[in-house]
């Protein structure tokens, strides 16, 4: 019996288009399927981030505290971590608040901004990071999947190879944007 | 080509002093540094201002984008008024790491200059509002074994700390002229 | 024929003009070599360093768009190592600006983009910058975005040489340089601007664009440009 991938898919500073994205890969996924145990992540129910997983795809960039140090912990309990998208390749969208100091920001939004109940929420918030950064500068990626969101057909070909134990070749095969 | 206006608010004096300068340079390699250098040195606060840009791509028929460019590749051109006393603070590598950061802000506080945070660190070009001293930044004087060194209307100071910059200001402050 | 020479250009005998760039050599022999700031008919400046190649005989890399070829000269086009500083360079104009290609109005139109593809690139592996930089839309029809230029001086070139108004130019330099009109006024003040839209079709990213298009709707037409300056007599 073949063992099966132990995959993991975390959500951090994106807009869950790769996730979509991941799930548009049609009849491809039956055969990815069989072939692995997704153990965490949106699609799934589990409450903690489990150990010795095989590969975890990353969305979004790395924004606040708390995907910080959560992204870190993925790292010591992931074999092979992907970046899933350009949010978690580059930044993307989320980097567009990067020139503006996080506190302006905020209070931009919540207070000038803000017809009603103004203030800047802090009740089971994570803090912002000064900036909202690639998944890479803060822990060590293994493969960057770039896209805007990774075409379907991408995706299916990553997972494909990474079942099959193979690092996929993704020169030519995707782009940013 | 440059302005199509025509007209300018230079005074005559300045003018003819343009036109001169201009004519002299005529077909000399380099002769637009030449002119802007003579331009500047003029100007009682040390500066181009844009009618003086202007007047000059009028009468050199270069574009106005071009004499733009050159005068802000060389540190030497001034675009605003400078002040009276310059201090050029070393930001480069050596004198970094030998303190020029704590040196800049320092004479940020003695002068009263606004700090400005992360974007302030590194290029400044900024002169005190009663035109008594400019401060800037320079990225390396090539002395670095003098780390960190300042200069001090034209004169090389080695092994600064905050109190012998002090100790010039205040010289300086008290009618104390340099070279 | 006077003037002709023969060169190798990856084992390949080829003869060339005296006078020509590696660049134009290869091209004329079907040899692909990178490009971005390199535009057919006006003088090459050699910024972006894409177009590096490997010269027998010379220890550095050189730009093939602006290296004329000598005789007896063998050209390496491809390898790994210039593989490797190509994409360094990439890389590098990829980190030094504001590049969100999910948003930007030439989003799949785009040379950089397209580079980074074609060259393998898919990650920036340096840290980026995230400078803050103006967008300027002064002008009635087009719209200069410094987020998304790569100093290319595509339009600068194109504007003096072809158009003759001379707009643009590079002012400050290093990390620092941007794109300026006139006397850094806003475009739309830039008094020998013919509203020609030459620069804009010459642009390769998204930093200069028409008004009026959303994102991946803004496609460039450079051949329109050097086909017209090889009209007026190409390079000066
Ligand atoms: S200019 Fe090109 S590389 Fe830059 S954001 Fe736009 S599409 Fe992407
Ligand atoms: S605006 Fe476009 S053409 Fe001009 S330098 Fe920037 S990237 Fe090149
Ligand atoms: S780094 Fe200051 S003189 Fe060289
Ligand atoms: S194409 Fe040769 S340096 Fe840009």
């Amino acid at each position: 019996m073949i063992k099966k991938v132990r995959l993991a898919t975390v959500w951090f500073d994106g807009c869950a288009g790769c996730h979509m994205s991941l799930v548009d890969i049609d009849e491809a996924i039956i055969s990815v399927a069989g072939r692995v145990d997704v153990v965490y992540g949106p699609l799934v129910d589990a409450q903690e981030f489990p150990k010795a997983v095989d590969v975890t795809l990353i969305e979004g960039a790395i924004s606040s505290q708390e995907d910080l140090e959560k992204v870190q912990e993925i790292r010591k309990r992931t074999k092979l971590i992907v970046a899933l998208g350009d949010c978690a390749v580059t930044g993307n969208v989320p980097s567009m608040r990067n020139q503006i100091q996080p506190r302006k920001l905020l209070e931009r939004i919540y207070i000038e901004g803000a017809q009603t109940n103004k203030g800047i929420p802090t009740d089971g918030v994570p803090a912002l990071l000064r900036q909202a950064v690639p998944v890479h500068q803060v822990v060590k990626v293994d493969l960057h999947v770039p896209g805007c969101p990774p075409a379907a057909s991408a995706i299916a070909y990553v997972l494909g190879e990474l079942v099959e134990g193979r690092i996929p070749n993704l020169t030519a095969k995707v782009k940013f944007g | 080509m440059a302005t199509m206006t025509g007209q300018t608010a230079l005074s005559l004096e300045v003018q003819s002093f343009a036109d001169k300068t201009i004519a002299s340079h005529q077909g000399k390699p380099g002769a637009l540094l030449g002119i802007l250098e003579s331009m500047q040195e003029r100007n009682p606060h040390k500066y181009l201002s844009t009618e003086v840009l202007e007047y000059v791509a009028d009468k050199t028929d270069l574009p106005l984008a071009q004499i733009y460019s050159v005068v802000t590749f060389y540190a030497l051109f001034n675009l605003e008024p400078q002040g009276e006393h310059t201090i050029s603070i070393c930001r480069g590598t050596a004198c970094h790491t030998r303190g020029s950061r704590n040196l800049l802000q320092r004479l940020r506080l003695e002068l009263g200059l606004p700090d400005m945070g992360e974007e302030g660190a590194d290029k400044v070009c900024v002169t005190t509002p009663d035109g008594k001293y400019s401060l800037r930044t320079v990225a390396c004087f090539g002395q670095c074994a003098l780390a960190p060194v300042v200069e001090v209307d034209h004169v090389i100071y080695g092994h600064m700390n905050e109190q012998t910059l002090k100790r010039e200001l205040e010289h300086l402050g008290h009618g104390g002229k340099r070279a | 024929m006077p003037g002709q020479i023969s060169i190798r250009i990856d084992g390949e005998y080829v003869t060339a003009q005296v006078g020509q760039t590696i660049l134009e050599v290869a091209r004329a022999n079907g040899k692909y070599i990178p490009t971005l700031c390199w535009l057919e008919s006006i003088t090459p400046v050699g910024a972006c360093r894409l177009c590096i190649v490997e010269v027998s005989g010379v220890n550095r890399l050189l730009p093939a768009c602006t290296t004329p070829v000598q005789d007896g000269m063998s050209v390496t086009t491809q390898s790994e190592k210039l593989q490797a500083y190509r994409k360094i360079a990439l890389e590098l104009l990829f980190s030094e600006r504001n590049h969100i290609c999910a948003v930007c109005v030439s989003n799949n139109h785009c040379e950089l983009q397209g580079m980074a593809q074609k060259l393998g690139v898919n990650s920036i592996r340096y840290a980026y910058s995230f400078p803050k930089l103006s967008v300027d839309v002064s002008h009635e029809r087009y719209v200069l975005d410094h987020n998304r230029c790569i100093l290319c001086t595509r339009c600068v070139r194109v504007c003096a040489q072809v158009e003759g108004a001379h707009v643009w130019d590079v002012s400050s330099r290093g990390i620092h340089s941007l794109v300026v009109s006139d006397m850094a006024k806003p475009w739309g003040e830039a008094v020998n601007c013919t509203n020609c839209g030459k620069c804009v079709n010459s642009c390769p990213t998204g930093a200069l664009a028409e008004k009026g298009f959303a994102v991946e709707e803004m496609v460039k037409r450079d051949g329109k440009v050097t086909r017209l300056a090889a009209r007026r007599g190409g390079q000066q």
